[in-house]
C-alpha cells in the first residue's frame, strides 16, 4: 500500500496538479479577450504591466490593502492559514529527506518543532475560518457545501500529517491516509476553486492591468489598492 | 414565443415605437407584459457561450465566498448588513446561475435578476476593490445588464434610454437643430454680461471640442452658457460640434451593447470631422466613462483611446486655475465648510481624484474630505441609471443613507459635485432627508469667484 | 500445607518464566543497536533502534560496511565509522551526505526487497524513528 501510494499514484497526483495547472494558466490567458474584457492587453502593454504588478503587489502581503486594513483578524488568520499551507509540505524535513532520495533535489528544511507549530496554525486558522462561515450572516448566505469540502481538502493532510508525526496508535494508518489526502489536494486543485493557487495572481494581474490602462493608470494615476 | 407590444426583445429604431412606449405611463403595462414574456434559453445560452470568456467564467469560480465585499457595498450598508445584499450574493445568484444553468432560467428568475442587476447594484465598481480575488461585480453586473436586455428584461425607462440614444444619438428627444438652437440662443442671452462670448459650432482645427449632457441641452442650458463663459474668460479655441455633441450613454445602463456603439461613434465621428487637439467632456461621471473609457472598446479602436486625446471637465478646470488662465478672486473663495463628491466613474474608474482636490485648494478654504474618499468613495446611490428608475425608488432612497452620513460626517452642508447623477442623487437626498444639505455644479460656483480681466468687462453704459 | 506448596510452585515457576523473557529480551538487546552519530549534533527524529543480529544473518558485513578492513570494531574500536568519511554536507570528496547513506543502507534495500518481492524491514518514517 505504502509502495503504491508514494509510487504510481503519487506520480500520477503530481503529473495532474502540475499540467492541470498549466492547463488552467493556458486556458485563461487564452480566454481574455480585448474587446469583450475592454482592456487593451497587448496594446499598452507598459502600463499593463506596471498595473498588474502593483495589484498583485499590494494585496500579497498583510495588511497592503485596505480591505485586509478593514478586517486585521481575519487577515491574520488567513496569511497565517495559507503560509502554512504552503511553507510546511515544502519545507518540511521529511519530505526533503523523501525528495532528496527519489529526485536528488531538496530545499532547505525547516526544523521539526517549527513544522509542528505550522501545522496547528493551519488547523487552528482553518478552525477560525469554518466558524467565521458559521457566525457571520453576511459569509455564511454564500457559504455552500462545496467550501466546507475545500476546506476539508485543504487542511486533511495537515491533520494526518500531524497525526502520523506524532505516532499516535495506527501510525500507518495515519501515514497513509495523510499520504493519500495529499494526493487527494494536489489532484482538487486544478479542478476546483483551490485553483485559485494560480488564478489568484492572473485575476489579481488582470484587474490591476484593467486600472493600471483604462482606469486611470494611462493617467498616471496609482490606485492605492 | 410571447412577446409583448411594448416588452419585447425587439429594439426601439423608430420615433412611432419611442412614443407609443412613452405613452405607457410608468410603464404600466410595459412591466405587465413583462410577466408574460417568454425566456429564449437557447439565445441566452448561445451568448453567453460566445460572450462569458475565462475572465468572467473565473471570476465566478474562484470566488471563495469570504465575504469581505459585504462591507464595500453601501446597499449592504444603509440596508442594515442584510446579507441578500452582499456583492457576490447578489452576483453568485443572478449571472453564477444563469452561467451554471447555461441560460436555461425562467420568466420570474429573469425578473429577480432585473430587479438585482439594476435596484441593487449601480456598477460602481467599489466591491472589486475590496476583493481579494480581484473580482469585480461591477463589472459582472455590467455584462448581466447586457444579457438581461437582450431578453427584453429591462426597465422600462432603460429600454426608452436606449431607444433614445438609437434615434436621437443622445439620451433625450434633442435633435441637433435643437442644440445649435439651444447655443445660439444661450450666447445671446449671456454676450450682453460677457461681449464677445461665442459658441463656435464646427469649428475646424480647434484647441477643444467641448460635449456634453442631453441634459444640459434640453433641461439646464445655462450649463452651457457658464461653460461658455469660463471659456471666454480662459481664452479657450474650443467648439461644439453640431453632431456628436452628447457624451451619456443610457444604452450603456441598460446593457444595450450596440447602441453604446452608435453613440460613441458620432462623438468619435465628430471628432474625426473637427479634428481639435483635444476633448473636454463636461461635469458628467458616467458620461466620460462612457465615452472616453469603455467607448473605444465599443467602436473597436485598436489603442483603447478616443480619436483625440480627452479630459474630464474637472482636468480642464484644474489645468486652467493651475496656469493661471483662469484666476478666483481670494475674497470671493468658498468660505464655509464644503466637500467633494467623488464620482464613481471619473475618480474610482478614471483616476482623477487629484485634479478634484487640487481645484478644491484653489475655491475653497475650509475643504473637508469625506470618509472615505477619491477612489474608495461610495457611490452617492443613484449610478447606474438607477436615479431613473421609478420601479426602484424605494430602493434607491434606501440606499442614499450612506451618502447622507457621509456628507453629515464631513461637516459640511455645500457639496461640490461634478456629475449629473451623484448631483440628482444628492438633490434626492435632501428632498428625502432634509438635512439642509445643498449641491453644486463646479461651473456655477467658478462663475461667482473668477476674476473677469478687464478688457472682457462689459463696456460701462450707465454713468452713476 | 498443601495449599502452601501450590503457592510455592506457583512462584518459581512465576520466577523461571519471569528470567526466560528476561533473558530472551537481554539476547535481543545485545544484537539491537541504537544509530546515532555526533556528526548530526541534536538528533531531529527519534533514534533508530538497528537489529545487527538479524542483518548478518541476511545481507554479507560489506553491504553496509564496505570500507570492512578498516572500520571500527576490527581495529580495536580505534578504525573508521560511517561518518568518518560522510559527513553532513555533501563535499567534494564523499558525495553522499551521511542521512541519505544510512537512508540508502535501511529504506533503501528495504525498498529494494521489497520490489524483488522478497520479506523485507519497515520503510515508513516512524516505523523505524519510532517516537518514545
Amino acid at each position: 500500500m505504502y509502495q503504491f501510494v508514494t509510487g504510481p499514484l503519487a506520480w500520477l497526483a503530481f503529473i495532474i496538479f502540475f499540467f492541470g495547472l498549466v492547463l488552467r494558466i493556458v486556458l485563461y490567458v487564452r480566454g481574455l479577450d480585448w474587446k469583450l474584457d475592454r482592456v487593451t492587453y497587448s496594446v499598452n502593454v507598459s502600463y499593463g504591466i506596471k498595473g498588474a504588478i502593483r495589484s498583485i503587489i499590494f494585496w500579497i502581503f498583510p495588511f497592503g490593502t485596505r480591505s485586509m486594513r478593514k478586517n486585521p483578524v481575519f487577515t491574520v488568520m488567513v496569511f497565517v492559514f495559507h503560509i502554512g499551507l504552503l511553507i510546511t509540505p515544502v519545507f518540511l524535513l521529511a519530505h526533503n529527506v523523501i525528495l532528496e532520495e527519489k529526485w536528488g533535489i531538496s530545499f532547505w528544511t525547516l526544523p521539526e518543532t517549527v513544522s509542528d507549530i505550522l501545522t496547528i496554525a493551519v488547523i487552528v486558522s482553518a478552525l477560525f475560518l469554518i466558524l467565521r462561515r458559521i457566525a457571520l450572516p453576511e459569509v455564511r448566505i454564500i457559504t455552500n457545501a462545496y467550501d466546507y469540502l475545500l476546506m476539508v481538502i485543504s487542511t486533511a493532510p495537515f491533520i494526518t500529517g500531524f497525526l502520523a508525526y506524532h505516532q499516535v496508535s495506527g501510525y500507518e494508518f495515519w501515514l497513509i491516509l495523510h499520504i493519500l489526502s495529499a494526493e487527494v489536494m494536489l489532484v482538487a486543485i486544478p479542478f476546483t476553486k483551490l485553483s485559485h493557487m494560480v488564478l489568484f495572481f492572473l485575476s489579481r494581474g488582470q484587474l490591476g492591468m484593467d486600472y493600471g490602462i483604462k482606469r486611470g493608470g494611462m493617467k498616471g494615476y496609482n490606485l492605492s489598492w | 414565443m410571447a412577446e409583448g407590444t411594448l416588452c419585447n426583445r425587439k429594439m426601439i429604431n423608430t420615433r412611432e415605437a419611442l412614443l407609443e412606449l412613452l405613452a405607457d405611463k410608468s410603464g404600466k403595462l410595459y412591466y405587465e407584459e413583462m410577466n408574460q414574456l417568454d425566456v429564449q434559453t437557447n439565445a441566452l445560452a448561445e451568448t453567453i457561450r460566445a460572450t462569458c470568456k475565462s475572465r468572467i467564467r473565473t471570476w465566478l469560480e474562484i470566488c471563495t465566498h469570504c465575504g469581505l465585499c459585504a462591507e464595500s457595498c453601501f446597499f449592504y450598508l444603509a440596508n442594515n448588513n442584510d446579507p441578500k445584499q452582499v456583492p457576490s450574493y447578489k452576483i453568485q445568484s443572478t449571472l453564477g446561475e444563469i452561467v451554471k444553468r447555461k441560460g436555461n432560467v425562467d420568466n420570474a428568475f429573469m425578473q429577480m435578476t432585473m430587479d438585482t442587476a439594476w435596484a441593487k447594484c449601480t456598477c460602481c465598481n467599489r466591491c472589486g476593490m475590496y476583493c481579494p480575488m480581484g473580482i469585480d461585480m461591477g463589472v459582472m453586473f455590467g455584462y448581466l445588464r447586457g444579457l438581461c436586455f437582450s431578453q427584453g428584461f429591462v426597465p422600462w425607462e432603460m429600454k426608452i434610454g436606449s431607444g433614445m440614444h438609437r434615434i436621437f444619438r443622445a439620451q433625450m428627444d434633442v435633435t441637433v437643430e435643437d442644440w445649435v438652437e439651444t447655443c445660439d440662443w444661450m450666447r445671446e442671452e449671456w454676450e450682453d454680461d460677457y461681449p464677445g462670448l461665442e459658441i463656435p459650432v464646427d469649428k475646424k482645427g480647434a484647441d477643444i471640442i467641448y460635449t456634453v449632457n442631453a441634459r444640459e441641452a434640453k433641461h439646464y442650458p445655462e450649463d452651457i452658457a457658464e461653460a461658455a463663459v469660463l471659456f471666454h474668460l480662459a481664452g479657450e479655441n474650443w467648439t461644439v460640434p453640431s453632431e456628436g455633441w452628447e457624451l451619456t450613454s443610457l444604452a450603456m445602463f441598460a446593457g444595450d451593447w450596440e447602441a453604446c456603439k452608435m453613440q460613441v461613434e458620432t462623438v468619435y465621428d465628430a471628432m474625426y470631422r473637427l479634428n481639435p487637439k483635444q476633448m473636454v467632456a463636461t461635469e458628467c461621471g458616467h458620461a466620460y466613462r462612457a465615452t472616453v473609457l469603455e467607448g473605444p472598446y465599443w467602436a473597436g479602436l485598436k489603442t483603447g483611446k478616443p480619436p483625440v486625446d480627452s479630459i474630464h471637465y474637472v482636468e480642464w478646470v484644474a489645468d486652467a486655475l493651475r496656469t493661471g488662465k483662469l484666476k478666483i478672486d481670494p475674497d470671493k473663495k468658498i468660505k464655509e465648510p464644503v466637500t467633494y463628491q467623488d464620482s464613481c466613474n471619473y475618480i474610482r474608474s478614471g483616476g482623477l481624484s487629484d485634479a478634484a482636490r487640487e481645484i478644491m485648494s484653489y475655491i475653497a478654504e475650509d475643504f473637508r474630505e469625506m470618509t472615505p474618499n477619491r477612489e474608495h468613495n461610495f457611490c452617492c446611490g443613484g449610478g447606474g441609471g438607477l436615479n431613473g428608475i421609478g420601479r426602484y425608488r424605494q430602493e434607491r432612497n434606501a440606499g442614499l443613507k450612506v451618502k447622507r452620513d457621509q456628507i453629515l460626517a464631513s461637516g459640511a452642508k455645500l457639496v461640490v459635485s461634478p456629475c449629473h447623477n451623484c448631483w440628482d442623487a444628492i438633490r434626492d437626498l435632501e428632498e428625502v432627508y432634509e438635512d439642509g444639505i445643498r449641491w453644486s455644479f463646479l461651473k456655477p460656483l467658478l462663475l461667482k469667484m473668477v476674476i473677469v480681466p478687464e478688457h472682457l468687462k462689459p463696456a460701462e453704459s450707465e454713468a452713476t | 500445607m498443601k495449599q502452601l506448596r501450590l503457592v510455592f510452585i506457583l512462584v518459581i515457576a512465576g520466577i523461571m518464566a519471569a528470567s526466560i523473557v528476561w533473558s530472551q529480551e537481554q539476547e535481543n538487546l545485545e544484537g539491537a543497536m541504537d544509530l546515532k552519530s555526533r556528526e548530526f549534533g541534536q538528533h531531529q527524529r527519534s533514534q533508530v533502534r538497528f537489529d545487527h543480529y538479524l542483518h548478518e544473518t541476511i545481507v554479507r558485513c560489506r553491504v553496509c560496511h564496505h570500507d570492512f578492513y578498516v572500520f571500527s570494531n576490527r581495529n580495536e574500536g580505534k578504525g573508521s565509522k560511517c561518518a568518518t568519511c560522510h559527513k553532513r554536507e555533501i563535499n567534494k570528496d564523499i558525495p553522499i551526505p551521511l542521512l541519505t547513506a544510512f537512508h540508502n543502507r535501511c529504506k533503501g534495500c528495504h525498498e529494494n526487497y521489497i520490489k524483488w518481492g522478497r520479506a523485507s524491514g519497515p520503510v515508513m518514517c516512524g516505523t523505524c524513528h519510532i517516537k518514545t
